[in-house]
């Protein structure tokens, strides 16, 4: 198998795109996938995965193309975000959330890991109005209930360590 | 758009694990949705603990209401999450009503009394004698075996025991409810014996790994028909103190009866230490599987040590702390070691020398961690005798200089161990006092100095840890320590003080904390657990 060879995908509404083998790679769907069926020449068509997501996804793994710590990256989860991750992650929350759902779908760990970090960045050390506001979540807890996970779970509450 | 509310249940688990638990709770509290993806997740592990005033007297017709200074999860409240629960921890007494739970999805149980702090000690109810105290923590055994029966999905099992120890009730409990468990952890047993020694032995016999620290844990009537067939890994300890009456013959009797050991991490009393019968032991391959073993306290003279040793099976892991450790003992370890040893630990033996420190680094190509004494650089010459183990990930040693050319010669052979994770040149693990016996004080200490090589470091691009603890460090200047943050790119944590000098040493710090990396200057407690 050549390591220069490259690969077709098509995205949800059909947009094709070509990348390297290697890039390929880095989503363990489509790893798994050439090794098992090999490389038939036809395009891969990833109908969960619009074109600017894909675009974006293929953008990240061109990056760490040459990363020798791909796989095993983002695995502390207290470790800081590279500079150059960072600045990628800089998308509206709409694109961050579809991100997440196709590093899930495409299987790639390292992507998963940095989005997931970068949302739970942004929650941290809010109150939760704080974050009803972020995210622009809606409240639907009847009072009722809003008082008891608040009685559960409140402020002050050290009955969970 | 796709709001957070749309991710999918694992997704938002997911993010929810780079979240601390408050972090979490206040994101639950912002709508149902969430409330109910993390809600499994919040009550996935539960430690609780209780002051001793929540215990309900009532049962030994006394009550104490001294008002809790800590609240605790109800026992309703921990029923009504029961179904979340996988791992549990009880420290201290509860009430019967917490012991009578389902938890269907229960890996993990933690069952701990901690005798200093629930003994009644409150001045004005001097009413709480000790009679009553050991009724209480009998009546906790007794209703932690009927929590065990309630839970057959229990998998790992830590106990601490206490006066009076568990009857063999509790015992019972474990050996007829529990379904191939994995992990027995208990501390504090105390001269058990008859039938509660029994029940103890059947219960064992159910695990796969047990660690064991027993205080005075009398293992003459072991059940001789048990073979231990699923026992696979054992640590036993016993404190230094109790070592009277802590009986290694018969340890080591029920060590044999476990064919299929591939782990054996024991401490025991050295003078009672049966050498000729574990000699005989590994002599007769008793442990066909035994990859990992470690002994401590095994001071006989080298002659005696080599004979013990001198059947061990081709080990991955060893470690042993002795103080007759001598060349006789070495020769055995480079002849049954050498070609398997993945992590050797030979921390503390004085009379490790550094020609075989380095003999070990020249020969083990397998070595991935390598605890030794003492390196002299003058002695590294990896032009002739270049270091084999390039896969080696954890290195502690003391490397002593004397010259900027042994220095140099020392961080040159350390850029060739390109995988190195973990590199610790402190000394704050020995008796120093005694290290001065072998070299002389001065030379302890690798400097931590570009002038002195350290740029050759730059390949260590896995290195995660640096520890200088103990050593001298006087001649780094802020440049060295900005090398340092600069071209170690998976560097985490330095330990070891740069200055003597307090604000000097701040500052160097603030380099290193400037850069991200984490910097301990006393260093953080290496005590083992477990």
């Amino acid at each position: 198998m050549s390591a220069h060879s490259q690969i077709l995908l098509t995205s949800s509404e059909g947009t094709e795109f070509i990348i390297d083998r290697d890039i390929a790679d880095k989503s363990m769907l489509l790893k798994c996938m050439l090794e098992d069926i090999g490389e038939i020449g036809q395009a891969v068509p990833l109908p969960n995965v619009s074109g600017p997501i894909l675009t974006k996804v293929i953008e990240y793994c061109t990056h760490h193309r040459d990363d020798p710590n791909f796989l095993s990256a983002n695995d502390d989860v207290a470790a800081e975000i590279d500079e150059w991750d960072l600045e990628y992650c800089k998308v509206d929350q709409g694109t961050l959330y579809e991100l997440i759902l196709a590093a899930n779908y495409l299987d790639i760990k390292p992507l998963m890991d940095l989005t997931c970090k970068t949302v739970a960045n942004m929650i941290k050390a809010k109150s939760p109005e704080e974050i009803r506001k972020t995210f622009n979540i809606t409240n639907d807890f009847t009072p009722e209930e809003e008082d008891q996970v608040r009685r559960e779970n409140g402020k002050g509450s050290r009955r969970l360590s | 758009m796709t709001g957070i509310t749309t991710l999918p249940q694992e997704i938002i688990s997911l993010v929810a694990d780079y979240l601390d638990r408050r972090d979490r709770l206040r994101l639950a509290r912002t709508c149902r949705m969430l409330y109910h993806s993390l809600i499994a997740q919040l009550w996935k592990k539960v430690y609780i603990q209780s002051n001793f005033p929540h215990f309900d007297f009532s049962l030994h017709g006394k009550r104490v209401d001294i008002p809790p200074d800590r609240p605790i999860i109800t026992n309703t409240r921990l029923e009504e999450h029961a179904p979340f629960v996988q791992h549990l921890s009880f420290h201290g007494p509860f009430h019967p009503k917490y012991y009578a739970i389902v938890f269907p999805q229960l890996h993990t149980l933690g069952l701990y009394l901690d005798t200093s702090f629930h003994t009644p000690c409150d001045d004005t109810q001097a009413t709480f004698n000790h009679a009553l105290d050991m009724s209480m923590r009998a009546e906790q055994h007794r209703r932690r075996a009927e929590l065990i029966r309630l839970n057959p999905t229990i998998k790992e099992i830590r106990i601490q025991t206490c006066e009076p120890q568990p009857t063999a009730d509790f015992w019972d409990a474990i050996s007829t409810t529990l379904n191939h468990p994995t992990r027995l952890y208990v501390a504090g047993l105390n001269r058990i014996e008859g039938e509660t020694l029994n029940s103890f032995w059947k219960a064992c016999n159910l695990f796969e790994e047990i660690y064991c620290w027993a205080n005075n844990m009398d293992f003459t009537s072991l059940l001789s028909q048990l073979s231990f067939p699923r026992l696979r890994r054992i640590s036993l300890q016993s404190p230094a103190k109790f070592q009277m009456g802590f009986c290694t013959e018969e340890q080591l009797a029920w060590f044999q009866q476990c064919p299929y050991l591939t782990k054996l991490h024991w401490t025991f009393d050295s003078y009672r230490f049966p050498s000729n019968k574990f000699a005989e032991a590994l002599e007769q391959g008793t442990w066909q599987r035994l990859e990992d073993l470690s002994l401590d306290n095994l001071n006989q003279r080298d002659d005696a040590l080599a004979a013990t040793l001198a059947h061990l099976p081709a080990l991955c892991c060893f470690r042993l702390r002795s103080s007759g450790f001598g060349h006789l003992t070495f020769a055995i370890l480079r002849a049954r070691l050498f070609d398997t040893i993945k992590v050797l630990d030979l921390t503390g033996i004085l009379s490790f020398t550094s020609r075989m420190a380095l003999e070990v680094l020249q020969e083990c190509v397998h070595l991935e961690d390598f605890n030794g004494v003492i390196i002299n650089a003058q002695e590294i010459d990896i032009e002739q005798r270049p270091w084999v183990c390039l896969g080696l990930k954890r290195l502690a040693t003391i490397i002593a200089v004397d010259t900027e050319a042994s220095s140099r010669k020392a961080f040159e052979a350390l850029s060739k161990l390109s995988k190195l994770e973990s590199l610790d040149l402190g000394t704050d693990v020995l008796d120093v006092w005694k290290l001065s016996d072998i070299v002389p004080e001065s030379t302890y200490h690798l400097p931590w100095n570009l002038e002195h090589g350290l740029g050759r470091l730059s390949t260590l691009t896995k290195l995660r840890t640096v520890s200088l603890l103990g050593t001298i460090q006087e001649l780094v200047t802020d440049e060295d320590v900005e090398w340092t943050a600069e071209n170690l790119p998976a560097l985490e944590e330095v330990e070891g003080r740069f200055s003597l000098d307090t604000d000097r040493q701040e500052k160097l710090a603030g380099i290193l904390g400037r850069r991200g990396v984490l910097y301990f200057d006393i260093g953080r407690h290496r005590t083992e657990i477990y």
